[in-house]
């Protein structure tokens, strides 16, 4: 057997015939495809336009808005809270059963100030031995 | 001169671009029946091809502006028609997947191997050409493409490979597996003939 068989089998497939008005089809798609996308001039309009819509119906609100407030009387605008103690609300006095509660709050704060806390990973938790399960810990205290 | 410049195809799309409708129509002229052939080449004889070469040919019209010269509008629109086929090929392995019937023991049956050992038994019934096409269905995707491009469309090896995104040597390679294998499947039919 020679290697040339092969290429005379494979020579006996005659191909695909295109069928016919096959081009036209196809040009027909092209121009509907084409029909659908919008040109590309039109692509910026509506956006300009819906920004132009969009600033005109502020700039309309805006005035409808001060038209609305033209005959109101004008706003007080209270100075700003003095800056120091605090001040409580109708200008009372502080009771001394909340300044008693307030000293025992700072002598807490001062309290766990004072201890030394060590965070988890200066402890030594390591396992000496994970397959007996012992702690670095348990063999220092035997 | 480049490769791509004595290339007609080039020069159409090429023209294509600069606003010439008619450019394309030469196109599609021209490559049509090889985007044909190749898509029943890889295809096989029961698919609806029609639609797929169309879709071809408008991936090619929707490159034009970003379209460049590097080498012959064949290789090009081959390698359009190749990913198309690869995917519709994927589509129907997936999909008849899913269909395939199980047995009792709640296995899969194969079903491209079922029915496909007695060959020469309807060859008068069945054409030459239809014969080809069930032998390329049963070679590996890549090996198909490869043989099909090489042996119809006359590309060589590292057009091949352009196409189907491998080095000229792994395209040798496949070449000489898918021949070997053709050869297997295509030795009976040829022997029931001389017989």
């Amino acid at each position: 057997m020679t290697e040339d068989w092969l290429d005379d089998l494979l020579d006996r497939h005659p191909g695909e015939p295109v069928p016919p008005g096959f081009a036209q089809r196809l040009r027909g798609r092209i121009e509907a495809e084409e029909g659908q996308a919008p040109p590309a001039g039109r692509i910026l309009r509506p956006v300009f336009g819906s920004w132009l819509a969009r600033s005109a119906a502020g700039l309309l609100l805006l005035a409808v808005g001060f038209w609305l407030g033209r005959d109101q009387p004008e706003v007080e605008v209270l100075p700003p809270p003095s800056t120091g103690e605090a001040e409580i609300a109708g200008g009372g006095e502080l009771s001394s059963e909340f300044l008693d509660e307030l000293d025992a709050l700072y002598q807490d704060q001062a309290l766990l100030d004072s201890w030394e806390l060590l965070v988890d990973e200066d402890l030594e938790l390591g396992l000496r031995d994970a397959t007996l399960g012992t702690w670095e810990l348990e063999e220092e205290g035997q | 001169m480049t490769e791509s410049g004595a290339d007609r195809g080039v020069e159409w799309m090429l023209a294509f671009q600069a606003g010439d409708e008619a450019a394309f129509d030469e196109i599609v002229e021209h490559y049509s029946g090889q985007v044909f052939g190749l898509l029943r080449r890889l295809l096989g004889p029961a698919a609806a091809i029609e639609d797929l070469a169309q879709e071809a040919f408008l991936r090619l019209y929707r490159a034009k502006d970003r379209y460049q010269p590097r080498g012959k509008l064949g290789t090009f629109l081959y390698r359009i028609v190749y990913n198309l086929a690869l995917n519709r090929l994927r589509d129907g392995k997936r999909r008849r997947e899913v269909a395939l019937p199980s047995s009792a023991e709640g296995e899969r049956i194969d079903l491209e191997d079922a029915g496909t050992e007695a060959p020469w038994e309807d060859s008068d019934r069945r054409s030459w050409a239809q014969r080809i096409e069930e032998a390329l269905e049963r070679l590996p995707e890549n090996q198909r493409a490869a043989l099909v491009l090489q042996h119809y469309d006359g590309l060589d090896l590292e057009q091949i490979g352009e196409v189907l995104g491998i080095s000229p040597k792994a395209t040798k390679s496949l070449l000489h597996r898918a021949r070997t294998k053709l050869r297997e499947i295509l030795t009976p039919y040829r022997e029931a003939e001389h017989d």
